[in-house]
């Protein structure tokens, strides 16, 4: 076989060599475009989704203590029904003393 | 083509294609990198959002408060007035039983004490007395006139107004107008009204 010959087998092997190399960087940057689309679309869902979350948690919480404060506020009135209760009764005992003393003061 | 030229054409696209599929492993590795840094960076709040959210909370909590607080300030204000009403419950008794007793015949008593007081704190003089109607019968104003004298050491006459009202109790004026002592049950009460409410509030709830 003439040099020549193989000189240009070695160059058509080269050629197709480079061939496979081309389609893999070629498809390499593919794969890096559709990373950097998945990438994108990955943060957005993602973000959507913790977001969400993280604002549910937070409603659900003040929700959570504002029901917690009308429950203590309704509470401190149904506390103070009973005592005002106390009160009427107690007092309504004395109602007579008070009378007969300030009419007392008033007449002797 | 002798072999060892075909081994050599086949080693170096042989070579190539490993290094093609290196290339293309190496870019699916990064791939699956950047979209699990992308993932990762949406897990973080930014911190503006969490500023903005803090605030929502402790408005909220500021809200609570005041619902407690409303609550607490409401309780408060039910007992007084409970109080309140008790102690004008109390009020309203003693002016039933005021009432009740300028009709008996205790009250004459406290009428000419009031006269004869009044007439002493003007210190005596000409007085005009003014009485309800049914009171101008119960008293003997010359008697009384006598014992304000004696007591003021000056000469002292007490006169029945032509007018009269409706209240028990009396009013009594110099002749000049200049001293009143106004003596109604109404207006004794207007005048003792917080010594009263406070004297009841301790009897009732202590």
């Amino acid at each position: 076989m003439k040099i020549t010959d193989i000189v240009k087998y070695i160059k058509q092997a080269e050629d197709e060599a480079d061939k496979y190399i081309l389609n893999a960087n070629q498809k390499a940057i593919e794969i890096k475009k559709n990373a950097e689309e998945i990438g994108k679309k990955t943060y957005e869902d993602t973000y959507e989704d913790t977001l969400k979350k993280y604002q549910d948690n937070i409603k659900n919480n003040i929700e959570k203590e504002r029901l917690d404060a009308e429950n203590k506020a309704n509470s401190i009135l149904m506390d103070i029904e009973k005592d005002i209760g106390l009160i009427r009764s107690k007092s309504s005992k004395n109602i007579k003393k008070a009378v007969k003393a300030l009419f007392d003061e008033i007449t002797i | 083509m002798d072999i060892d030229l075909t081994k050599l054409t086949n080693l170096i696209i042989e070579e190539a294609k490993n290094k093609a599929e290196i290339i293309i492993e190496e870019a699916e590795k990064e791939k699956k990198y950047f979209i699990e840094i992308k993932r990762q960076e949406a897990l973080q709040i930014p911190e503006e959002e969490k500023n903005r959210l803090t605030k929502r909370i402790e408005d909220a909590k500021l809200t609570n408060e005041r619902i407690i607080a409303d609550a607490k300030l409401k309780a408060n204000w039910l007992v007084l007035e409970e109080k309140q009403k008790l102690v004008d419950q109390v009020i309203q008794s003693l002016k039933k039983e005021l009432n009740n007793y300028a009709k008996s015949n205790k009250y004459n008593n406290m009428l000419n004490e009031l006269i004869i007081t009044s007439g002493l704190v003007i210190r005596g003089g000409q007085l005009i007395v003014t009485l309800n109607k049914e009171d101008q019968n119960k008293v003997n104003l010359v008697e009384l006139a006598q014992k304000i004298s004696i007591e003021t050491k000056t000469e002292t006459s007490l006169t029945l107004s032509n007018e009269y009202h409706s209240d028990y109790g009396v009013i009594v004026k110099s002749i000049d107008g200049k001293i009143l002592l106004n003596n109604l049950f109404s207006l004794i009460l207007d005048r003792i009204d917080n010594q009263l409410r406070y004297k009841a509030a301790k009897i009732l709830f202590t």
